[in-house]
């Protein structure tokens, strides 16, 4: 029954898709890409909690807390949450800059910035790195969801499945089908975080008595884990929209008002992580020890709900993933397409980016199926890359003298720095590698122009 | 529309309130709590603080969107 559920509601999320494609005139690549710029504010917000809320926040962050404690817990939504105010003050001018440049991906903005093809290449190569491992983690956690569901005799099978409906939902209307999808996916996602957050209540306090509460002494964070989840708060809470994972949403929306107005109202979102935290402390005093930390939140699910709407859950968590995977491979191969290989686009650029995502895709699947545990920590490494592009993004932003040269070694000094903290494990105080490598990229980047301030 | 609105970049008082409140409730005050032993409804209190600042979050947003 379960897999008949979750079939209906990709089915009824590819309907989703085929209304918008029905819904725009035309299917330009600007349309494809950035849904014509012309999203209104609750679009726009339906469009970026879609893609912002991936399968990580059923999957990891419940996990996260059950094997890490309170430290976990407090920076995952410490940076969620500071990363709102931030957008709302640089959202707006991110969108503008866009605008002024007619540009579609973020090194299209670079490039025209700096007026320089070269580094518009070489900051496309950089983004596509961060972005290969944010789509690979989807497609792992599409697989553990698959698993969960027991469809894991045919792994393969069912992933390919899932690259085919990403690709569909891309094809059929790129930004703007993601959008119509992420509405469904949303209203999923938070029923079922809100049903399993209110059944675990229920049965902590209902009074039934099945579920007895143990007495659990929470591990006190040290010093060291609040210092590394206060410097990975400001770090991720300050260039979370300047990652190139996040930041084309921004240039869907309509005017820099829709993007300042969708963001007034981002924070109220996370009103669903509060269940999830009530259901991931139930697993934790209420229930015996679980062995795959990844499924806890399914583990309540399935203990607490009826098979039916744990399906539901599970039809979320897997819309999550196909949404967060087809808006990955449309960027990729829209920087594949515009400015890696700008020859082998022209004149049929449409059909230049469907390539590109069903090349990005049969790729991922093939690595997914065959080197998981790696992509892991590539996922990691690119953590630490894609918000080093916050120093260009502050350059764009402020207009200050800076040349492409100087910039991208900057770029390169702090995406350098971070991963050899990260790769050598030596511990700086407990600081996010990712901080003192954005520390390092501004210094290379802002301390010329310092220099050459006091000098004249 | 104002000076500021119109040369793109914010006023300090909207920063102050938008961003630097939510800085300091988030980034200041949060790791004390962290320290604390409490619970409320069996949540560590700097879980239940980052709760409360969900809501009041947009209410700093939604202030400062409506400032002239």
């Amino acid at each position: 029954m379960m897999a008949g559920i979750v079939a209906c509601v990709v089915l009824v999320s590819l309907g989703a898709a085929c209304l918008a494609r029905v819904r725009s005139r035309h299917l330009s690549v600007e349309t494809l890409l950035v849904a014509d710029r012309a999203l209104p504010a609750p679009m726009l917000f339906i469009l970026t909690v879609g893609e912002i809320y991936s399968i990580g926040s059923i999957v990891a962050f419940p996990a996260g807390l059950y094997a890490h404690g309170i430290s976990y817990g407090y920076w995952f939504l410490g940076y969620l949450l500071l990363a709102f105010p931030v957008g709302y003050f640089v959202g707006p001018a991110i969108w503008e800059r866009a605008r002024r440049y007619d540009a579609c991906t973020v090194p299209e903005v670079f490039g025209r910035h700096f007026r320089s093809v070269v580094f518009e290449r070489l900051t496309a190569w950089g983004c596509i790195a961060a972005l290969v491992p944010w789509g690979q983690f989807q497609f792992i956690g599409l697989r553990a969801t698959l698993g969960m569901m027991g469809l894991s005799g045919a792994p393969a099978a069912g992933l390919a499945g899932c690259a085919v409906i990403a690709f569909a939902y891309v094809a059929l209307g790129g930004m703007r089908a993601s959008t119509y999808v992420a509405f469904l996916k949303d209203s999923l996602m938070l029923f079922g975080i809100a049903a399993v957050g209110i059944a675990a209540i229920c049965a902590q306090y209902g009074g039934a008595g099945a579920y007895v509460a143990q007495p659990v002494a929470f591990r006190q964070p040290a010093v060291t884990d609040l210092v590394f989840a206060v410097s990975t708060i400001v770090y991720q809470g300050v260039g979370f929209y300047f990652q190139p994972s996040v930041t084309p949403y921004l240039f869907t929306a309509r005017s820099a008002r829709a993007v300042r107005k969708a963001m007034v109202f981002m924070p109220l979102y996370m009103l669903m992580y509060p269940f999830a935290v009530f259901a991931t402390y139930f697993a934790i005093r209420s229930l015996p020890p679980v062995h795959d930390v990844n499924g806890v939140f399914f583990h309540v699910a399935n203990v607490l709900l009826p098979a039916w709407v744990v399906a539901l859950v599970m039809a979320g968590a897997v819309l999550a993933g196909l949404l967060v995977l087809a808006a990955t491979s449309l960027n990729i191969a829209a920087m594949m397409t515009r400015s890696i290989m700008p020859r082998l686009a022209h004149g049929h650029p449409r059909r230049a980016i469907n390539l590109g995502v069903i090349l990005f895709l049969v790729l991922a699947l093939v690595a997914t199926a065959h080197a998981p545990a790696i992509m892991l920590t590539a996922l990691n490494i690119s953590g630490y890359v894609g918000i080093q592009f916050a120093s260009l993004w502050f350059v764009v932003l402020l207009d200050w003298p800076v040349s492409a040269r100087v910039a991208g070694a900057g770029v390169v000094c702090g995406a350098t720095t971070a991963i050899a903290l990260f790769a050598s494990g030596l511990p700086v105080w407990g600081i996010n590698p990712g901080f003192i490598g954005l520390l390092v990229n501004c210094a290379v980047v802002f301390c010329p122009l310092w220099r050459r301030n006091r000098v004249a | 529309m104002s000076p500021q609105r119109q040369s793109g970049r914010p006023g300090w008082r909207r920063v102050a309130l938008g961003l630097g409140v939510p800085f300091i409730a988030i980034v200041c005050v949060a790791p004390f709590l962290g320290r604390l032993p409490w619970t409320i409804m069996g949540i560590p209190v700097i879980l239940v603080w980052m709760f409360v600042w969900f809501p009041l979050t947009s209410l700093c947003l939604w202030l400062c969107e409506q400032r002239p």
